[in-house]
């Protein structure tokens, strides 16, 4: 029996040959014995995957999704309504890319210079996939920089950064600070004391950490790549374009992350910025 | 003629809230059980079937009835497991990715004894299961909706982003792999019975 005839074996189960194709084939297998059994054997498959019990979604599902869905339609900031959830990250990412990838780098750069605000701003805003699993966002910073200086490695970095990166200070606005609070309440920041740090046991870069300037000379593989960032493009006027578009870090707006894709899934330019997202998340692991 | 889910949702698109209730009471357990399948946890595939439904209520505005109603919504389903399963530091029960099982030889849970026909049945049940959850990610999918969820190969290709040919093969190799699972489970049959251990512990 050829390989090319057993798949059409598959594809006849599947009801995918034409009329003719499917007859041809059936007076094959009722004439042959040992194609009859391979059939057989394929059909059992099928009959064994149908015969799977199936759990009932659970009665508060419904429930579950108006909450998230009466979350949406809550008026939104500048930033718009907390929501977490690593698809929806990474194609904010995506948004920042395409838009401004100076300015969301420097946006970036604040909230990752600024982890004791973070940790005071830890109310747990929402019940979703963020608060589920609070490590989700440990690991985006490191992978933003890496975005943003994808021909960084940690080797080729020997000089500090010249210009000292956003203090935390500068969340002081109200755009800045509802950041600052999302990120919080999605990271679910242990302090130390709390005696919780084991939601952060996989090495991300804000784990427990309790102010910024540990975060900064914390010797990590992600610390120089950051670095790398902030050099490789004018840390003042990136953090102009920050300020004056703090919206890039979007988290938020889903009309643009539908447009980017999520409905649109043949844009080649999506597909490729993923690609390469998937490339980073290699490195980023072989590197670790 | 429009299908009914079709119909629900142009209803839902004009404004009709019902409609979105009536389409989540449809397809909310056919979903969960192919993102379980997708994902291998119950909880993260609750929470996928709530994202799923979200982005179909944001995208209400800008439905049109081009396709199957079905076909739409495995499409955004398979791209949101696919999200979750591409994620960084993904926690979950089986946290190797599909690159380093591709080329793993599939091995049962446990190996079984068959006592009687009824135990037979349901440890071949878990037997599918298990291989199913080893299978690669897209090997898993398009066997689910094209066998379980029966959609055609084109539509398996556009839920998938992939050509209708991918699709067949993929079905394929994933057929054969479960049918060699069956019968190698099936042809030994040791003398010492363990119970097959299924991750959740709950299904």
């Amino acid at each position: 029996m050829t390989s090319a005839r057993d798949a059409e074996l598959s594809a006849l189960l599947d009801g995918a040959l034409s009329a003719p194709e499917a007859a041809a084939l059936r007076a094959q297998i009722e004439a042959d014995p040992a194609l009859a059994a391979r059939f057989a054997e394929l059909a059992q498959v099928d009959a064994a995957l149908r015969a799977l019990p199936a759990r009932p979604a659970p009665a508060d599902l419904r429930a579950r999704l108006q909450a998230k869905l009466d979350a949406e339609s809550a008026p939104r900031t500048g930033l718009g309504v907390i929501r977490g959830g690593a698809p929806r990250r990474r194609r904010a990412w995506i948004a920042g890319i395409s838009a401004a990838v100076a300015a969301t780098a420097a946006a970036l750069m604040v909230l990752l210079h600024a982890p004791g605000e973070l940790q005071r701003g830890a109310p747990r805003d929402e019940g979703g996939l963020a608060a589920m699993r609070p490590s989700d966002t440990a690991a985006s910073p490191d992978e933003v920089a890496l975005v943003v200086a994808p021909s960084a490695v940690p080797s080729e970095q020997a000089t500090p950064s010249p210009a000292p990166l956003a203090p935390p200070a500068e969340l002081g606005s109200p755009d800045a600070s509802r950041v600052a609070r999302v990120e919080g309440a999605a990271l679910q920041a242990p302090s130390p004391s709390a005696g919780d740090g084991a939601a952060h046991s996989d090495g991300g870069l804000l784990d427990t950490t309790p102010d910024s300037s540990a975060v900064a000379s914390t010797p990590s593989p992600q610390e120089p790549l950051e670095l790398a960032a902030a050099n490789s493009a004018d840390a003042a006027a990136t953090q102009r374009a920050s300020e004056a578009t703090p919206a890039l870090w979007v988290e938020t707006t889903d009309e643009e992350a539908e447009a980017l894709g999520e409905l649109a899934p043949d844009d080649a330019s999506v597909v490729a910025v993923l690609d390469f997202l998937d490339e980073l998340d290699v490195l980023e692991a072989e590197a670790s | 003629m429009l299908d009914e889910d079709v119909r629900l949702m142009l209803a839902f698109r004009d404004g009709d809230d019902a409609a979105f209730d009536a389409l989540f009471e449809r397809w909310a357990s056919k979903l969960l059980r192919f993102l379980e399948r997708m994902v291998r946890d119950q909880a993260v595939a609750e929470e996928l079937v709530q994202e799923t439904f979200l982005r179909v209520h944001r995208a209400r505005a800008r439905y049109v009835a081009d396709a199957k109603f079905s076909t739409w919504l495995y499409t955004i389903a398979s791209n949101v497991a696919r999200n979750e399963l591409r994620r960084p530091f993904r926690r979950a029960p089986h946290d190797s990715t599909d690159a380093e099982r591709e080329g793993a030889p599939l091995e049962l849970a446990a190996e079984e004894s068959p006592v009687d026909e009824i135990v037979n049945a349901r440890r071949e049940g878990a037997q599918v299961e298990v291989a199913l959850e080893r299978l690669p990610e897209r090997q898993r999918a398009a066997l689910w909706l094209a066998a379980v969820e029966g959609l055609s190969y084109g539509e398996v290709a556009k839920a998938l982003e992939t050509s209708e040919s991918s699709v067949k093969a993929l079905v394929h190799r994933a057929r054969v792999a479960l049918a060699e699972q069956l019968a190698s489970a099936r042809a030994k049959l040791p003398a010492e019975a363990k119970p097959v251990l299924l991750r959740g512990g709950a299904r």
